[in-house]
């Protein structure tokens, strides 16, 4: 047994030794490493503040209409889905109110304005919309106030970082899985259509009616559930003041 | 009993020393000297593409001369030296062959692949163009393991100083003499955009290995 590992010993060693000096063998190694971060690009074009500055009975009974204030622009390399939301330092509930104007101390007279008193209108239908009961998007023409049916309200919530939950309106996607945009951008042509014209871009137009009255008979929710003030009252005259975000988020 | 488990342990290593360069292969003949010859990459080991605008996804990324390398061929004295060099790409024995490692996804579990390691692609070339689709962007087959051949003529010994793009240098020689031949620079590009798919692949930091095998043949 010894002589048989002493000899396997031997050749083992014969092997190593012809290996090391003599048949050419030799390598050098190159790492790749390929880092892919999510792209999620939003650009907003338009003011940061929109001004509606109620000065005339007109304006009151019909309402002051924002053509294209706000654009939004879209490039992802990820599938996507894009929505508003409506809130103040208060909640999802009502306006911020920073003056009163006047004595404001007629009872009738009231400063807690629904933030769904805010329509607003997106110039193309939401591209993968989810299955929603009510409205999955904006895209509805502004009609002639009083409008009952919650089509342009918008999505109103104190916490503007959760989704939307399925039922209520994107600009495009949905909350379920199913429903997204598949990454790409409005610079580069998908099937043949680039710019404005792409599921990529959206203008939006503003709309607020406070009604005469000023009740704001429009506020509703998605659902058509009215938010105007009740019968018998009316907006305290004031600065009020509301934020809109738009949240472009990974499709999940 | 002693001594037998000795020789028992000095097997178990002697066996680890002769499987070093089996991933190359070993090669059938014996004449280019093992010990004077050499392949240097001169280059850093490591290149990282980094995709964080969207410009660059459509656009991909290309680094010219990342990678250059270098050989010394010595020939044992009347010995026919002849020799082969070929790229191997691996994935670190991932779960699926045919895909990048991953190291690590990025962002929620939303839809989305795995890059196939298809999508490098590398140009070879030299001065004198010797190698295989020299100048000509290639990729490797989707398969752990595949190789690219870049110097391999199995019939012709080519010798140094032939400089002509039709033949294969892979004779004796150094890139210390004739560089033009023994010198090779890789170019590398990505593109994680699929023109028909668009943006199919899943965010996250990916790796692969690429050996550089020059083989006595």
């Amino acid at each position: 047994m010894k002589k048989i590992l002493c000899g396997a010993a031997i050749l083992a060693a014969m092997g190593i030794s012809s290996n090391a000096n003599a048949q050419l063998v030799d390598e050098s190694n190159v790492t790749i490493t390929m880092d892919l971060q999510p792209i999620l690009q939003l650009n907003m074009t338009g003011p940061s503040n929109i001004d509606f500055v109620f000065d005339q009975i007109s304006e009151y009974v019909g309402g002051i209409t924002q053509y294209g204030a706000t654009s939004l622009q879209v490039s992802s390399t990820v599938s996507w889905d894009l929505y508003a939301v409506g809130y103040s330092s208060t909640g999802a509930a009502n306006w911020d109110q920073q003056v009163i104007y006047g004595g404001g101390a007629d009872p009738a007279a009231i400063d807690l304005l629904p933030i769904t008193a805010l329509e607003m209108r997106q110039d193309k239908a939401n591209p993968a919309p989810g299955a929603a009961t009510n409205f999955a998007d904006y895209n509805a023409a502004f009609v002639t106030s009083p409008v009952l049916t919650g089509s342009n309200n918008i999505y109103a919530s104190a916490t503007p970082y959760v989704r939307p939950v399925d039922g209520e309106k994107y600009i495009a996607g949905g909350n379920l899985a199913v429903d997204f945009v598949v990454g790409g951008s409005y610079l580069v042509a998908q099937a043949g259509i680039y710019g404005s014209g792409s599921s990529y871009y959206y203008t939006i137009d503003y709309r607020i009616v406070p009604g005469l009255p000023a009740t704001f008979p429009n506020a509703a929710s998605n659902a058509g559930v009215t938010a105007a003030l009740a019968p018998g009252t009316y907006a305290q005259p004031g600065v009020y003041t509301m934020n809109v975000k738009y949240v472009l988020t990974e499709n999940q | 009993m002693r001594s037998s488990r000795f020789i028992l342990i000095f097997l178990f290593f002697a066996l680890f020393i002769d499987c070093g360069y089996s991933q190359c292969g070993m090669p059938p003949t014996n004449n280019c000297d093992q010990a004077l010859s050499d392949i240097v990459l001169t280059t850093p080991d490591r290149i990282e593409l980094i995709f964080d605008s969207f410009s660059e996804y459509k656009g991909g990324i290309t680094l010219n001369g990342s990678s250059i390398i270098r050989l010394k061929v010595i020939t044992i004295p009347a010995q026919p030296c002849k020799w082969k060099l070929s790229m191997i790409v691996s994935n670190n024995a991932w779960g699926v062959a045919t895909d990048w490692e991953t190291m690590v996804p990025y962002g929620g579990a939303g839809v989305g692949v795995t890059p196939a390691l298809d999508l490098l692609e590398l140009r070879v070339s030299n001065v004198c163009n010797t190698p295989i689709n020299s100048g000509l962007w290639q990729q490797f087959a989707p398969l752990t393991g595949s190789v690219i051949d870049i110097i391999n003529d199995p019939f012709l010994l080519t010798p140094a100083g032939t400089c002509n793009p039709a033949l294969q240098t892979n004779g004796a020689g150094s890139s210390l003499t004739n560089y033009n031949e023994f010198s090779f620079t890789i170019d590398y590009r990505l593109k994680p955009y699929d023109p028909i798919l668009g943006f199919i692949y899943r965010p996250g930091r990916y790796e692969l290995h690429i050996k550089f095998c020059l083989q006595e043949m």
